[in-house]
C-alpha cells in the first residue's frame, strides 16, 4: 500500500526532475500509449486466449474517428474519446463474429485481414486521411496540452485508470470466464459459460482500449496520419505482450517498457552505427543493429519464454521465501 | 473478353508463387507447429543470396540457382537449429514471437551485406510473348508460373509418395509417436525447416527477378499466409490452391474495382469462405475432447 | 552461467541503458561556431533505401564543406557543420520523438527527404522554429512558413506538369485525333491518392482525358492494366510509382511490344530504374528530373555543381553506383548552406539559430542555382517550393538523354485542412 503510494507520487512528480527531458517524456507517453493498447490486446489474446494480429487497425478506427469528429464537427477530446472507444469496439466485435466458428490459427487471420481491409478503406475510402491533417490538442479549460511535459499528466492518469480497470475486471467474473474460454473452451461451455458471447466481450474490451488509445494518440501527435497505423505496429504489440508475459496485467508494463526501450535502442545508435560504418554499403550500421537487437531478443525468449512477468513472479517469490527457497 | 483472360492469366503467375511459399509455410506448421512469421525474410535471404551469386560473383545462372536452393536449405536448417531446437515444448506462442524476432535479424543481415538500396536487376526470363486472341501471355508468366507451380508439385508429390515424406506427416502428428517407431524426429525437423527454406529461395529468386531485388519482397510473404490457411494448415496441396485463389482473386478484383482492391478483397472472400469452413478447404478438423 | 543468471545480466543492462539515456542527451546546444543539422528519416525498413541516399547526400556535402573550408563562413563569422540523425523508420510518432531528441541536442536545421515527415513534423518544426529542408515536399507542408523544398513542386503536381507539357507537345504537333488521351498506371502507395487529388476537375479544364488503371503492388505483372490503356487509346502513359514498381510495368511493356511512351513520376528517377532494371529494359523510359541527374553520360556536360557531387560519391561510397537521390540531398545540403552563408552575412555565429537563419538565410535565397545543379531556387514571402523548374529526360543507350527544355511546374496546392 505505501509502495503504491509513493509509486504514484514519484509518477507524478518525474516530470519536474533535471535530467528527465522532453524526448524521455515522450518515450514514457509513447509507452503509455502502447501500454493502453496492450492492456487491450491482452485482455483478449492472453486471457481470452483469442490471437489478435490486427490490433492497430483498431487503434486506428479509434483514432480516426475521434481525429475527424474534430476536424469537422470541432467537437474536444472530452467529447469524442469515447465515441472513438465505442467506434472501435463496434468494429472489433464485428470483425470477432468469425470466432463462432472458428479457433487459435485461423481466428488470427480474421484480425490480419482487419487490419488490412481497414486500412484499405482509410486509404482509399476517404480522401482527407491519405494526406494526414492536423488535430486540436486536448484542453481543460484554457489549459492546452500541447507539449510533452503536459500531455504526460493525460497520458499517465489514462494509463493508470484503464490499468485498474483491466486489472479489476480480470478478477471478476468476465475474467474468470475468458480464462476458462481460453483453457478450454468445451469444457467452458460445457459448465454453462456462454462462449461466443464472452468471445465477443473480450473483443469489445480489447478494441475499446485500443480505440480510446488511438483517441489520445492522435490529439498527442496532433496530427492524424494513416502511416502511424501498420501491421508491423500490430506485430510490435503482440511481441510486448509475449515479451511480458501473457495472461498478466503487470506482464503488460514490463513488455511494453523492454520493448519501447529496445527499439529506442535501434532509432538512436542506428544512425551513429551508420556515420561510423559508412564504408560499408548503406543501411549496414542500422542493419548491425537489428542483429544485435534481434538476437538479444530471441537468447532472452529461449531463457525465459514465459515472459519477464513469470521472471518477476519467481523473483517475488524468491524474495518472500528468502532465505527458504528451497 | 481479352482483359478477364489477362487478369486470369497474370493472377495465376502471381498465385503460383504465393502457393509456394505457402507451401514452406504450411509444412514448418506440419512438422514444428510453429507460425513462422519470418517465411517472407527467408524468401528475402534467398532471393539475395541467388543474386550474390549470379551477380557478385558472376556465375552461371543455372550453378546460381543451384548454389542459392541449396544454401536456402542450409539456412532452413540452421535457423531452426539455432532457435526453435531450444523451444521445443515452450508455449506455442513464444515460438511465433521468435519467429518475429528472427525476421528483424534477417533484415539486418541482408541490410548489413548488401545495403538497403535496392540491388541490380537481373533478367532471368527473355521477353518475348505469345498472343492468344488478344489475350498477352509472356514468358516470363509462363516461366514463372511452371517453376513455381512444378516446385510446388513436386514437393506435394513427395510427401505423399515417399518414405521421407511419410515420416515428415507422421512427425507432424506426433514427436513421441515418431521416435517411438524409431523415426530421428530433429532429422525430420530439419529437413523440413531445410525444404521450407528451398521453397522461400526459389520464390524469393522468381520474385526477385521479376519485382527487383529489394528489402520489400518480404512484405510479399505477407500474402502467402492467408493463402496458407485457405488450404488448411496442415495440407501442402491446400497450400498450392490457396495460393492460385488467392492470385486470381486479387488480380480480378483489382483490375474490375481498381485501386489494388484484390488484396483486402481476397481477405475478405476468405474470412467468409472460412465461416463455411473453419479449417480452410482440405485442413485437418480438430476434434476436441474435452 | 545459468538461464537465471544470463538474464538478470541482461535485465541489469537493458535497464542501465535505459537510465545511461538522459545523461547522453543532457548537452545543450553546441558550441558557437556550430551549428546543428538533424536528418529525420527511415533508416531501417523498405523506405530506408531512397531515405539514406539522401540523408547521405546532405550529410557528404557538409562534411565536405567543414573539412576543405572549415564550414560555412560569411562577412560575421564561421561554423562548422555537426551533423546528426535519427532512425523514425517512417512513422509519424517516432518522427517527433526524434525530433525532441535531435531538438535537445541543439538542432537548428531539420532536413529529410521524405513528404509524409514533412507533413508530420509541421506543428513541431513551425512550434520549434525551426527551418525544414526537405527533399520532398508533403501537402500540408506547401503551406508552411518554415518547410523548404528543394526538389518536386508537391505531390500533387507532378501529373499535373506532365499533362501540362503533353498538352503543349500534342498542340505543337497540330492536335492529332481531335481529343488527347493520357493513361496513367498506378500503385496502391499511400501518396497515390493525394497525386491524383482532384485531378479529374484539371483534366476538363484541360480539356483532355485521362485513363486511369491501377497494380498491387505486390504484384509480377502489368500486363491486363497496360492492355486496357492500349486499347482506351491513351498515347502516352504516366507512371505513379516507386522504381520497383515502373521495373514490373515497364517489364509487361517491354513483353507486350507496347509502343506507347511512358514517363515515370518524380517519386523516383530514371538514375534508379536503370540501376534497379537494366539499362536494356529502361530503354526509351522518360522521366523527370528537377536537378541535373547523375549519369555520366559522355555527350553531356556536368555543371560544377554535379561533378562536385559525383566525386563525393565517388570518395564516400566507392564501391556502389551513383545514385540520383545522392544529388536530391545534395542539393539540400548546398541549401542549407547557402542559407547559413546568408544569415553569416546578416548576424555572428552566436546569434545563429533557426529564427535568424531563416529570417537572413532562407528566406534571402534567389536564383540559387547550387554551381548548376538545378535551374533556379528563389523563395518569397508565400512560396518556398523550390526549383518550380522541372525537365523531362529519357534513357537512351543506358544513359539519360534530355528529351526537353526546362519547363516550369504547375503550382497547385492541395486545400490546407
Amino acid at each position: 500500500m505505501v509502495m503504491s503510494i509513493c509509486g504514484l507520487i514519484m509518477l507524478f512528480v518525474l516530470p519536474e526532475l533535471p535530467y528527465v527531458s522532453g524526448y524521455i517524456l515522450r518515450l514514457i507517453i509513447g509507452a503509455s500509449i502502447a501500454l493502453i493498447i496492450c492492456l487491450g490486446l491482452n485482455i483478449l489474446t492472453g486471457y481470452c486466449g483469442q490471437l489478435n494480429i490486427g490490433q492497430s487497425a483498431f487503434v486506428m478506427v479509434g483514432a480516426f474517428t475521434s481525429a475527424l469528429l474534430n476536424s469537422k464537427f470541432g467537437l474536444p477530446f472530452w467529447a469524442t474519446f469515447i465515441p472513438a472507444g465505442l467506434a472501435a469496439a463496434t468494429v472489433g466485435v464485428f470483425f470477432g463474429i468469425p470466432s463462432v466458428r472458428l479457433k487459435g490459427l485461423y481466428l488470427a487471420l480474421t484480425t490480419l485481414g482487419a487490419q488490412i481491409i481497414l486500412a484499405w478503406i482509410a486509404l482509399f475510402g476517404f480522401p482527407i486521411t491519405a494526406a494526414g491533417f492536423s488535430v486540436d490538442p486536448i484542453k481543460i479549460g484554457s489549459i492546452a496540452f500541447n507539449t510533452p511535459q503536459k500531455f504526460y499528466y493525460i497520458a499517465i492518469p489514462f494509463a493508470v485508470v484503464m490499468t485498474f480497470f483491466a486489472k479489476n475486471m480480470m478478477r471478476s467474473k468476465p475474467g474468470r470466464a475468458f480464462i476458462a474460454v481460453r483453457d478450454n473452451d468445451k469444457a467452458a461451455e460445457g459448465m454453462g459459460i456462454d462462449i461466443f458471447r464472452y468471445k465477443l466481450l473480450a473483443f469489445a474490451i480489447c478494441t475499446f482500449y485500443a480505440g480510446v488509445a488511438g483517441s489520445l494518440l492522435v490529439h498527442y501527435m496532433m496530427w492524424a496520419q494513416l502511416e502511424s497505423f501498420t501491421l508491423q505496429d500490430s506485430i510490435w504489440y503482440l511481441v510486448m505482450i509475449i515479451v511480458g508475459g501473457l495472461g498478466s496485467i503487470e506482464g503488460t508494463i514490463f513488455g511494453v517498457i523492454f520493448i519501447t526501450v529496445l527499439k529506442e535502442i535501434v532509432f538512436v545508435i542506428g544512425p551513429i552505427a551508420e556515420t561510423k560504418l559508412s564504408f560499408l554499403p548503406m543501411g549496414a550500421g542500422s542493419g548491425l543493429l537489428l542483429i544485435i537487437i534481434g538476437g538479444m531478443a530471441i537468447l532472452f525468449l529461449t531463457v525465459e519464454p514465459r515472459g519477464l512477468a513469470h521472471r518477476w513472479n519467481l523473483f517475488k517469490a524468491y524474495y518472500r521465501l528468502w532465505p527458504f527457497g528451497y | 473478353m481479352e482483359f478477364i483472360g489477362s487478369l486470369i492469366i497474370s493472377g495465376l503467375m502471381n498465385g503460383a508463387i504465393y502457393g509456394l511459399v505457402a507451401l514452406g509455410f504450411v509444412l514448418i506448421y506440419k512438422s514444428s507447429s510453429v507460425l513462422n512469421f519470418s517465411q517472407g525474410h527467408m524468401l528475402l535471404l534467398g532471393a539475395y543470396t541467388f543474386w550474390f551469386f549470379k551477380s557478385s560473383m558472376g556465375l552461371n545462372l543455372y550453378l546460381s540457382l543451384l548454389l542459392a536452393i541449396g544454401v536456402g536449405f542450409l539456412i532452413g536448417i540452421l535457423i531452426e537449429r539455432l532457435t526453435l531446437r531450444r523451444l521445443i515444448g515452450q508455449p506455442l506462442i513464444s515460438m511465433i514471437t521468435v519467429t518475429i524476432f528472427l525476421s528483424l535479424v534477417i533484415e539486418g543481415f541482408v541490410s548489413l551485406i548488401w545495403g538497403s538500396y535496392p540491388l541490380q536487376h537481373i533478367a532471368i526470363f527473355s521477353n518475348q510473348c505469345f498472343n492468344i486472341g488478344n489475350c498477352v501471355l509472356t514468358t516470363q508468366n509462363l516461366y514463372a508460373f511452371g517453376l513455381a507451380f512444378s516446385t510446388a508439385l513436386a514437393l506435394v508429390l513427395f510427401f505423399r509418395y515417399t518414405n521421407l515424406g511419410l515420416a515428415m506427416r507422421g512427425v507432424a502428428e506426433g514427436h513421441q509417436i515418431m521416435q517411438g517407431m524409431g523415426i530421428s524426429v530433429k532429422k525430420i525437423l530439419n529437413i523440413s525447416w531445410g525444404i521450407a527454406g528451398m521453397a522461400a529461395t526459389i520464390g524469393g529468386i522468381i520474385l526477385g527477378s521479376t519485382l527487383g531485388f529489394r528489402l520489400g519482397l518480404s512484405h510479399i510473404g505477407l500474402l502467402a499466409i492467408p493463402a496458407a490457411f485457405i488450404g488448411g494448415l496442415e495440407s501442402p496441396e491446400g497450400a498450392i490452391l490457396g495460393g492460385l485463389l488467392i492470385g486470381l482473386c486479387e488480380s480480378i478484383v483489382s483490375g474490375y474495382v481498381g485501386n489494388a482492391a484484390g488484396v483486402p478483397a481476397a481477405f475478405l472472400i476468405l474470412i467468409v469462405g472460412m465461416i463455411f469452413k473453419p479449417y480452410g478447404l482440405f485442413g485437418l478438423v480438430k476434434i476436441e475432447r474435452v | 552461467m545459468t538461464g537465471k543468471g544470463i538474464f538478470h545480466v541482461f535485465f541489469t543492462v537493458l535497464i542501465a541503458s535505459f537510465l545511461f539515456t538522459p545523461l547522453s542527451t543532457a548537452h545543450a546546444a553546441g558550441p558557437t561556431g556550430e551549428v546543428v543539422v538533424g536528418n529525420i528519416s527511415a533508416m531501417t525498413g523498405p523506405t530506408s533505401g531512397t531515405h539514406m541516399m539522401c540523408q547521405s547526400g546532405s550529410r557528404d556535402y557538409l562534411n565536405y564543406l567543414n573539412e576543405t573550408k572549415g564550414g560555412i563562413s560569411g562577412k560575421d563569422g564561421q561554423v562548422k557543420v555537426k551533423y546528426l540523425a535519427y532512425d523514425s523508420q517512417y512513422v509519424a510518432a517516432k518522427a517527433k520523438d526524434g525530433f525532441a531528441r535531435l531538438r535537445e541536442q541543439g538542432m537548428e536545421i531539420l532536413t529529410h527527404c521524405a513528404s509524409g515527415h514533412s507533413d508530420a513534423l509541421m506543428m513541431d518544426y513551425e512550434q520549434a522554429k525551426i527551418p525544414l529542408v526537405t527533399g520532398s515536399q508533403g501537402v500540408a507542408s506547401l503551406w508552411s512558413d518554415w518547410a523548404y523544398g528543394n526538389y518536386h513542386s508537391g505531390i500533387a503536381n507532378m501529373i499535373r506538369t506532365w499533362i501540362v507539357w503533353q498538352k503543349g507537345e500534342w498542340v505543337k504537333a497540330g492536335k492529332p485525333g481531335g481529343t488527347l488521351v493520357l493513361g496513367t498506371i498506378t500503385t496502391d502507395e499511400p501518396y497515390v491518392p493525394l497525386a491524383l487529388w482532384d485531378i479529374d476537375s484539371f483534366v476538363k479544364e484541360q480539356g483532355i482525358k485521362l485513363v486511369k488503371e491501377t497494380i498491387p503492388k505486390g504484384t509480377t505483372d502489368a500486363s491486363p492494366q497496360l492492355l486496357r490503356l492500349k486499347q482506351a487509346g491513351a498515347k502516352q502513359i504516366y507512371v505513379l510509382s516507386s522504381a520497383n514498381g515502373a521495373v514490373v510495368v515497364l517489364q509487361s511493356a517491354k513483353s507486350m511490344n507496347l509502343d506507347i511512351p511512358l514517363t515515370q513520376c518524380a517519386a523516383a528517377t530514371l538514375g534508379d530504374v536503370i540501376s534497379l532494371g537494366g539499362p536494356k529494359l529502361a530503354e526509351g523510359y522518360q522521366g523527370e528530373y528537377f536537378f541535373e541527374p547523375m549519369s555520366e553520360n559522355p555527350k553531356l556536360k556536368a555543371s560544377p555543381g554535379l561533378e562536385l557531387a559525383r566525386e563525393l560519391w565517388k570518395k564516400n561510397h566507392p564501391n556502389q553506383s551513383p545514385n540520383d537521390m545522392y544529388v536530391n540531398g545534395v542539393l539540400s545540403g548546398m541549401v542549407i548552406a547557402e542559407g547559413v552563408h546568408l544569415a553569416l552575412n546578416a548576424v555572428p555565429p552566436d546569434k545563429l539559430n533557426g529564427e535568424t537563419i531563416k529570417k537572413y538565410g532562407f528566406d534571402q535565397i534567389k536564383g540559387f542555382s547550387g554551381m548548376g545543379l538545378t535551374k533556379s531556387i528563389t523563395y518569397s514571402h508565400d512560396d518556398h517550393i523550390g526549383p518550380k523548374q522541372v525537365r523531362y529526360w529519357v534513357v537512351r543507350n543506358g544513359y539519360v538523354e534530355p528529351l526537353s527544355d526546362w519547363m516550369p511546374t504547375t503550382t497547385f496546392r492541395i486545400p490546407k485542412k
